[in-house]
């Protein structure tokens, strides 16, 4: 369930968008005016915002420049209480996510008030000298020529050209993705200069080169099932299992310095800002804010804006975590994390074979571990999110 | 390459070959120069021509530039994502370069 910021000048149409919204599970928070919708914002703290208007009016032009300084990544839906398909581009262009039109009822918000539940932008892809679908249509035409000359050899023609097409679709887009040689990873964590992989049924923390990932060293830390790992006021904070939280003296053994019971368990994800340690609990949905003290006390607890959070990690800037449900990266404001600044799909795991356990960013790119299960067997894997220029420069710009 | 932007490029497009139909809309959930998929709450059916306008960002606007639609398919919030191929048309070039100079200014 959502909580929906409705905005509707008419009794009517508001009842009309609110019961829709209610039957479709949602909470709807109505407000009859901008002045209202805007104070919805900081006390119900909708995900969608449903404005209400005739194609003449321009309050949600009006709330989408209210809403670039208060909340600029929260969707605006528009209902036109008349159709116009001119103003509903207008709409869309000015930064609406949906417009839908009259009548209104459960069926007509159904998709879009969900489509702004997910929303994603849009993939422009490079021209090249000859696109693959072109070729595909070219080839498709020699293909069938083929077939009405050569008969059979039209088969074999398709086939090649099957298979060409997959190698230039492998060529275009490559895989950055390294195998790694244990099968059970279970946390990433980059200290500047190298890449920690922590594996639990060997209970051994891995060090990897950033070039290649070629395993430099390993410690095995028999006493422990390690899992989430974070860099923290010059030592190492590795989750282990089943509810303690270690913390290592960065020397070559890594020696204990201290060990805490968990008070809020199932850590799953852990990142340091350079003043608190940020843990995450997939189980229960929670963000943790933690002092970094012998007891790790909890200064305040957070719903996770997200599906189901899988790890966590830190830009330098700001507090990132890789969500498991959604498939995405999510950027949160660290004074409220509930609030998510700029959210990154991540189309490696789209296919939903492979399982995150880590994330890392190493000052250019998001690196996660991921584990998948084939049988009785545990494979493990770490993938390389490389980041679009403009999104790098946005990331690290002070 | 690619690139993604922060918010859904809108359309407008139409159905030359079915005028009882009203002008509908949806946005590109990816572009190319030879074709694009698009996100629309009304159906849309497999080989069904379609006419679409939009603005690039940068604010060049393409008109009449025609596709069929190759591949429909309807996602779990009933909306339909159509695979577009662009047919060959003066709006096709135009989109091409259009998306060279996005490429250009963002590199």
């Amino acid at each position: 369930m959502a909580v929906i910021a409705l905005v509707a000048k008419d009794d009517k149409t508001r009842r009309e968008l609110q019961l829709a919204v209610e039957e479709l599970g949602h909470r709807a928070a109505s407000a009859c005016d901008l002045k209202g919708g805007l104070e919805l914002l900081n006390t119900e703290r909708p995900r969608v915002v449903l404005v209400a208007q005739d194609p003449a009016d321009d309050i949600a032009e009006s709330m989408l420049f209210e809403l670039e300084r208060e909340a600029p990544l929260l969707p605006v839906v528009v209902a036109l209480t008349r159709r116009s398909a001119p103003r509903a581009l207008e709409l869309l262009k000015a930064g609406v996510h949906e417009v839908v039109s009259a009548p209104f009822g459960a069926e007509s918000l159904r998709g879009s008030l969900s489509k702004a539940l997910r929303w994603r932008g849009t993939w422009y892809e490079e021209p090249r000298s000859a696109a693959p679908a072109e070729k595909a249509r070219t080839y498709g035409a020699w293909a069938l020529a083929g077939l009405l000359l050569l008969g059979g050899a039209g088969g074999l023609t398709a086939l090649y050209r099957h298979r060409r097409l997959a190698a230039e679709a492998a060529r275009t887009a490559p895989v950055l993705a390294w195998d790694l040689p244990y099968g059970h990873a279970a946390g990433l964590a980059w200290d500047g200069k190298e890449l920690w992989v922590s594996d639990w049924f060997s209970a051994t923390i891995h060090r990897h080169e950033p070039v290649g990932l070629r395993l430099q060293s390993s410690v095995t830390l028999p006493r422990e099932v390690p899992g989430a790992m974070a860099f923290a006021a010059g030592s190492l904070f590795v989750a282990s299992a089943p509810r303690m939280v270690v913390k290592h003296l960065l020397d070559e053994r890594l020696s204990v310095l201290t060990r805490s019971v968990d008070s809020v368990p199932q850590t799953v994800g852990m990142a340091f800002d350079g003043l608190y340690l940020w843990t995450c609990d997939a189980k229960k949905g929670r963000l943790h804010k933690r002092l970094p003290d012998a007891e790790l006390t909890v200064a305040a607890s957070f719903e996770y804006p997200g599906v189901r959070p899988a790890a966590l990690t830190f830009d330098g800037r700001k507090l990132w975590s890789l969500d498991a449900g959604g498939r995405e990266l999510l950027r949160h404001d660290l004074s409220d994390p509930r609030r998510i600044l700029l959210r990154l799909p991540l189309r490696e795991y789209d296919a939903g074979d492979w399982t995150p356990v880590g994330l890392a960013f190493d000052g250019r790119r998001f690196l996660s571990a991921a584990v998948r299960r084939r049988g009785g067997l545990s494979e493990s894997r770490l993938f390389a999110h490389e980041l679009a220029p403009e999104v790098l420069a946005g990331i690290l710009k002070p | 390459m690619k690139l993604e932007s922060p918010r859904p490029l809108p359309v407008l497009f139409e159905f030359p070959d079915e005028p009882e139909r009203l002008e509908c809309w949806g946005r590109f959930l990816s572009l190319d120069a030879a074709g694009a998929v698009l996100l629309c709450g009304p159906r849309v059916a497999r080989g069904a021509r379609l006419r679409l306008r939009f603005d690039l960002p940068g604010g060049e606007r393409l008109e009449g530039l025609e596709g069929d639609a190759r591949r429909v398919k309807r996602d779990a919030d009933g909306y339909s994502e159509v695979r577009l191929l662009w047919r060959v048309c003066p709006a096709r070039d135009a989109l091409r370069r259009g998306l060279l100079g996005l490429f250009a200014a963002a590199v």
